[in-house]
């Protein structure tokens, strides 16, 4: 169908975006002082000799675009190479963080849009009033609040003072009900800010879609204002929300390394600090690919969900 | 009992420069099947007053006087419950600008079935057969086809009839509409014009015609109120209104009335501008711009009274020619210097008069 | 094992690097206060050194410079503050104070010299059990940045040659000699300002363990729990269970002896592997592996290897293990921790063996306990211990989730049979280091009991588990110096009496107690005082006395 066409036509326009990133990922990992070599000898003067053969066990004895070339030609064949710090698989030790990551951020973002559209919901048919006030205040805090910081207040208080949550991960299995209970603060703590924007966007789009005139239609019909709010206004306010929704992929990739930080969780984020620190280049590159990948993916969504919401946009022409 | 009865009406706004008082003491009525029109420049009021009636009136917005009352029923108290039912039951709506008016991300189909299902009319299958069937009625070619598509899937010719098959959707006893031709080609007017005659008639429906068209006015009203500033000015049958335009304003209306076969000599449109909502003229609100103003008319405000007698009528809903000028209670010393000159060949085309 | 650690510069960046990331807590660098205006002029010995120096150097004050600290190091921050405040109190200099990321922190060190920085810098460096750690990559020529630590390239021919003897000098006695010269040379040319000696703590839960005993170096944090060449174990307290839970600060990143670099991966490993000689508790060679050694000559050891040594994969240790073990080493990123002394191991038999030095080396006992490693980890062999590491040590390698956690689990066929100190068997069934990255987050975590002992704490929050009831707390000075790096290149810095009159206005005394809330104690000499054999305290008091008042 003409749909699948235009997915497949965004997923051709977005390899430039991906070479892109991983281009300047690859030249920033390389411009910071210091490569993997000097990692693992400990930026000591090591026997010259030593130092230019592990340089070209791993290839960083070619020029530098070179390297991004053999690293491409490696990645095409989804093959990610082997890390000359950890010595392990980098795709396997990718492979071992993506399910934490995703179980957050997923759990984020659902967080962020269950809070925030029923809030920005309550502010903005209460334009005004009390709730909307409380909704003003309630976001302005969320946005301010910084979230290492949000992260530990919620561990000092929740898991230290309380005790109803774990302070590090439970040593259970990702989909279990322990991890889920473990998952609520990281959760918050994520999503909060993402939750706040949200909320705000969307008490403004359904501010705006309120003064619409096919609202006062749809009120001149007879409809409840249920029905007025849930299925006519909220259609359309969304439109404006799925745009942000998809732009939040990024936002709370960046918010998960500080979280997982916090939270000990391990996760993508703890990952790529890591393996900045240790100029683990490979590592480096998956996991920015793997990022820019859903953060493209999101995006794609993004521009689908906008077809289903929005019949006037259609990519099939 | 008249079908709709609208007395001393007045809407207030609350805006950063003041208090508008949108309508002022508006009254009249509606009889079962008839067709009033309501008539006006930009910004005299009659919207509002149209949306009044369905108490569609938002923040900053509120009634604050008058009463609206409904085969007897007082509209202003209804519950919110109440209220629902009567509105696109009872009384139906169609907005100016039809394509803003329906939801951009559902079918038209769906926003006229969504009516009937509302209301129990109809449901499921049902309300969507019924749905197609009116979107024929006003129309619509392959209405069947037509239902699943989206109002910016439409012309603008198509999507007004859609908005009437929305509003007439539950048989409203009222049906009030708010500039049905605006924007549209002649030929679609007289189209739309053709097929309200046609529906009002079939569905029995009594119609309030919102709009600043005098040759529609002409053509489907039996009734005519004109609003000047909020007030009812004058109020009359069609044909008094044209043969007999009783203030200046009317007359000045339909001298601005473009004349078809007379593209030499453009008529004057009224000079100056309608009058500041927030701080209106003293006295008669129309004495800037009425060429035969006289002290009197800018220190005392004429009351609506009966253009024979020069008595104020005491039921506001009386079918009398009615009119505010002091030149009924003879309080104006050069009186009104217009004629009317009755051109019987151009009626047919809209509305032809002289001044 | 521990001699991994007590060897010297192979462990110095290792640590160094441990030392340089410090990852800084809660907190904005503290306030300066103190308010003592006395307006111009030379009114101390300080200020009256500093202005001669500007004399003899025609500079006219306030000389401008800025001291730099990084953004992770919040205390570092704060000391370097301390000693803006103090040096523009005396308006003889305009300070001023920067903070920058550790990337780009550690190119200014680095190349400080090069550029000719106008900089005061701030740093920490870590060192073994032998006083050449400290004083060869800071002092030697041949260590100028980026080679080295010789971050201003200083260069004395007599430092150079007294760091050169007392490495290839193997008798204790002319060893302490040397060193004593060489601090007093040193504290005579002051290229940089040493001015506290750093501590480890580790807290513990009560009601888990009975006791802790906190090892000074860095990565062998967990040793304590069974160390049988110590005399050390941990016992477990009333209704604490046999698992012991600890914290790693950062993921493992290659378990593997000849590709480790980092402090973590070589403190989840030592309980793992055992060398031929371990490093006890007071810098003392004890033996592990070896029941005894001797030197034969300047340059050959002899060892006698134990018997009925098993390895967790069921080889038996022999002197074929001990030779394949060292050689490894060639050619791998850590080949440094072997070929800066070893030539060859010559097999006497199963159980004896002669290793030959390239020449005299003084710090070959604390260095030569490398992990002895399973034949089978040859080449392509199996285990790969980057993946699993195999060694004869009384713990054995359990599993990871990287990320998460990193378990041991007691080894049964450990060779100890028990003394009068330490028990047949260890009680700590499983150890389970968790990985938490945020010290913020370690504190809570033992708060709330999912951790037994935390080794990395952040400093400020020791003292409160001090008065804390159901914590212990266990302190050792460690084998770390803080120092000030002065660009000796520039004049007026290239004059001794203002590096020394800088020195005197150090306040040593206030960031050790107000810093780093008394942790760690004053220092002013290289070779810091955890080494008591080089560190005699009325010698250090003395050339202090003398070279800095």
């Amino acid at each position: 169908m003409s749909l699948a066409k235009y997915a497949l036509r965004r997923a051709l326009v977005s390899v430039p975006v991906l070479l892109g990133a991983t281009a300047i990922t690859f030249s920033f990992v390389y411009l910071a002082p210091g490569d993997p070599i000097d990692t693992l000898v400990g930026f000591d003067a090591v026997d010259p000799a030593v130092e230019e053969a592990l340089r070209a066990e791993h290839n960083l004895d070619r020029p530098l675009w070179e390297q991004y070339l053999l690293w491409l030609r490696d990645v095409l064949v989804l093959e990610f190479g082997t890390s000359p710090i950890t010595g392990r698989d980098v795709a396997a030790t990718i492979a071992g963080r993506l399910p934490a990551t995703i179980a957050l951020g997923v759990a984020a973002w659902a967080l962020s849009l269950l809070i925030g559209v029923p809030a920005g919901i309550v502010a903005a048919v209460n334009y005004g009033e009390l709730e909307d006030e409380l909704s003003r205040v309630a976001a302005l805090a969320g946005i301010a609040t910084p979230n290492f910081w949000l992260g530990l207040v919620l561990l000092f208080v929740f898991g230290v003072h309380l005790g109803w949550v774990r302070v590090t991960p439970p040593d259970a299995p990702l989909a279990s009900l322990e991890m889920l209970w473990f998952l609520v603060l990281p959760t918050i703590t994520l999503g909060t800010a993402s939750a706040a924007l949200v909320m705000r966007l969307m008490r403004s789009s359904m501010r705006r879609e309120l003064n619409e005139p096919y609202v006062r239609t749809a009120r001149a019909k007879g409809l409840s204002e249920r029905t007025v709010i849930y299925k006519h206004v909220l259609r359309n306010s969304l439109i404006a929300v799925v745009t942000v929704a998809g732009l939040q992929v990024a936002f709370l990739v960046d918010g998960a390394v500080v979280v997982e930080q916090v939270f000990s969780w391990p996760g993508m984020g703890r990952l790529l600090v890591e393996a900045v620190g240790r100029r683990d280049v490979p590592v480096v590159q998956g996991v920015v690919l793997l990022i820019a990948v859903s953060v493209v993916l999101a995006n794609l969504l993004v521009d689908l969900a906008y077809a289903v919401l929005d019949p006037r946009i259609r990519y099939d022409r | 009992m008249a079908l709709l009865e609208v007395e001393n009406l007045s809407v207030q706004f609350y805006t950063e420069d003041g208090v508008v008082r949108a309508v002022d003491g508006l009254s009249y009525e509606i009889e079962r099947g008839e067709t009033v029109g309501v008539v006006g420049e930009s910004g005299a009021g009659k919207s509002v007053a149209a949306l009044s009636l369905l108490r569609l009136i938002d923040d900053p917005g509120e009634i604050v006087d008058g009463s609206i009352r409904f085969r007897g029923r007082d509209v202003l108290s209804f519950s919110s419950d109440e209220l629902r039912r009567f509105r696109g039951n009872d009384v139906a709506i169609a907005f100016q600008d039809p394509e803003a008016a329906l939801n951009p991300v559902y079918t038209v189909g769906e926003q006229v079935a969504e009516t009937i299902r509302a209301h129990g009319v109809a449901s499921g299958d049902a309300a969507r057969e019924r749905a197609i069937s009116l979107l024929e009625r006003v129309g619509i070619p392959d209405a069947a086809t037509r239902y699943s598509h989206y109002p910016h899937e439409f012309s603008g010719g198509m999507v007004q009839r859609a908005v009437l098959a929305m509003a007439l959707s539950c048989e409203p006893d009222l049906l009030v509409l708010d500039e049905p031709t605006t924007g549209l080609d002649v030929t679609i007017q007289a189209q739309v014009l053709e097929l309200l005659e046609e529906l009002s008639s079939s569905f029995d429906t009594a119609i309030q015609l919102v709009t600043h068209d005098l040759g529609v006015v002409a053509r489907r009203c039996d009734r005519v109120v004109v609003m000047y500033a909020g007030r009812a000015i004058e109020r009359a049958t069609v044909e008094d209104l044209f043969y007999d335009p009783s203030h200046p304003y009317t007359a000045g209306l339909m001298a601005s009335i473009p004349r078809i076969g007379d593209g030499a000599d453009r008529l004057p449109t009224i000079p100056g501008r309608m009058a500041d909502p927030v701080d209106p003229p003293t006295g008669c609100p129309f004495h800037p711009r009425c060429p035969y103003a006289e002290p009197v008319c800018e220190t005392h405000r004429p009351g609506l009274v009966d253009v024979e007698t020069g008595e104020p009528v005491a039921d506001a809903t009386a079918p009398d020619h009615l009119a505010a000028c002091h030149e009924h209670t003879g309080d104006l010393d050069g009186g009104l210097e217009y004629e009317v000159l009755i051109d019987d060949e151009t009626t047919a085309s809209g509305g032809g008069t002289d001044p | 094992m521990d001699c991994r650690e007590g060897k010297d510069e192979a462990v110095d960046r290792r640590s160094v690097l441990g030392g340089f990331a410090t990852v800084g807590s809660l907190g904005l660098a503290g306030c300066i206060s103190a308010e003592d205006d006395d307006p111009v002029e030379a009114e101390t010995e300080a200020e009256r050194l500093i202005l001669r120096g500007f004399e003899d150097e025609g500079v006219d004050a306030p000389v401008e410079t800025t001291i730099y600290a990084n953004a992770e190091n919040d205390e570092r921050s704060r000391w370097a503050q301390l000693v803006q405040h103090e040096l523009n109190e005396t308006e003889l200099f305009d300070v001023g104070f920067q903070q920058l990321e550790w990337g780009s922190y550690e190119q200014l060190c680095l190349n400080m010299a090069e550029n000719e920085e106008n900089c005061l810098i701030t740093l920490d460096i870590s060192g073994g059990w032998d006083p050449h750690s400290y004083v060869n990559l800071l002092f030697h020529s041949a260590h100028w940045a980026p080679n080295g630590f010789n971050f201003n390239h200083f260069a004395d021919d007599r430092v150079d040659e007294l760091i050169d003897a007392g490495r290839s000098e193997s008798d204790r006695t002319e060893r302490v000699e040397i060193y004593e010269q060489l601090q007093e040379r040193l504290l005579q040319q002051l290229p940089i300002s040493i001015l506290r000696y750093g501590e480890e703590a580790t807290v513990y839960r009560r009601d888990s363990v009975e006791r802790w005993r906190q090892y000074p170096l860095p990565g062998i944090e967990y040793d304590t729990v069974y160390a049988p060449y110590a005399g050390e174990y941990v016992e477990l307290a009333d209704g604490g269970d046999a698992e012991l839970v600890g914290d790693a600060v950062a993921t493992v990143s290659n378990p593997d002896p000849i590709r480790m670099h980092d402090t973590t991966s070589n403190m989840v490993t030592s309980l793992i592997y055992e060398g031929l000689l371990a490093v006890d508790f007071e810098g003392r060679p004890q033996p592990q592996l070896a029941t005894d050694w001797e030197q034969l000559d300047e340059t050959t050891y002899r060892f006698e290897l134990r018997e009925g040594v098993t390895f967790h994969n069921g080889e038996s240790l022999t002197a074929d293990h001990v030779r394949f073990s060292l050689e490894r080493y060639e050619g791998s990123p850590r080949a440094n921790d072997v070929y800066d002394w070893y030539e060859g191991v010559d097999v006497v038999d199963d159980h004896e063996l002669e290793i030959r030095l390239v020449e005299e080396y003084g710090p070959f006992e604390t260095s030569v306990g490398l992990p002895i490693v399973p034949l089978a980890a040859g080449d392509d062999g199996e285990p790969d211990l980057s993946e699993r590491p195999v060694g004869t040590g009384p713990y054995a390698f359990a599993g990871r989730d990287e990320g998460e956690y990193w378990r041991l689990n007691r080894f049964e066929d450990h060779w100890f049979d028990g003394d009068d100190d330490v028990p047949e068997t260890p009680p700590i069934e499983t150890i389970t280091l968790r990985i938490v990255s945020e010290s913020a987050s370690r504190q809570a975590a033992l708060e709330a009991g999912e951790l037994d002992v935390a080794t990395g704490l952040p400093a400020e929050s020791i003292p409160d588990f001090d008065e804390a009831e159901g914590y212990g707390v266990e302190r050792s000075v460690a084998g770390a110096i803080d120092f000030l790096v002065y660009p000796r290149y520039l004049e007026p810095f290239g004059n001794v009496d203002v590096r020394r009159g800088i020195d005197r206005l150090i306040p040593r005394e206030r960031i050790v107690n107000e810093v780093y809330a008394g942790a760690g104690s004053v220092g002013y000499t290289p070779i810091p005082s955890l080494l008591a054999e080089y560190a005699d305290p009325d010698f250090e008091a003395a050339i202090v006395d003398e070279y800095l008042g």
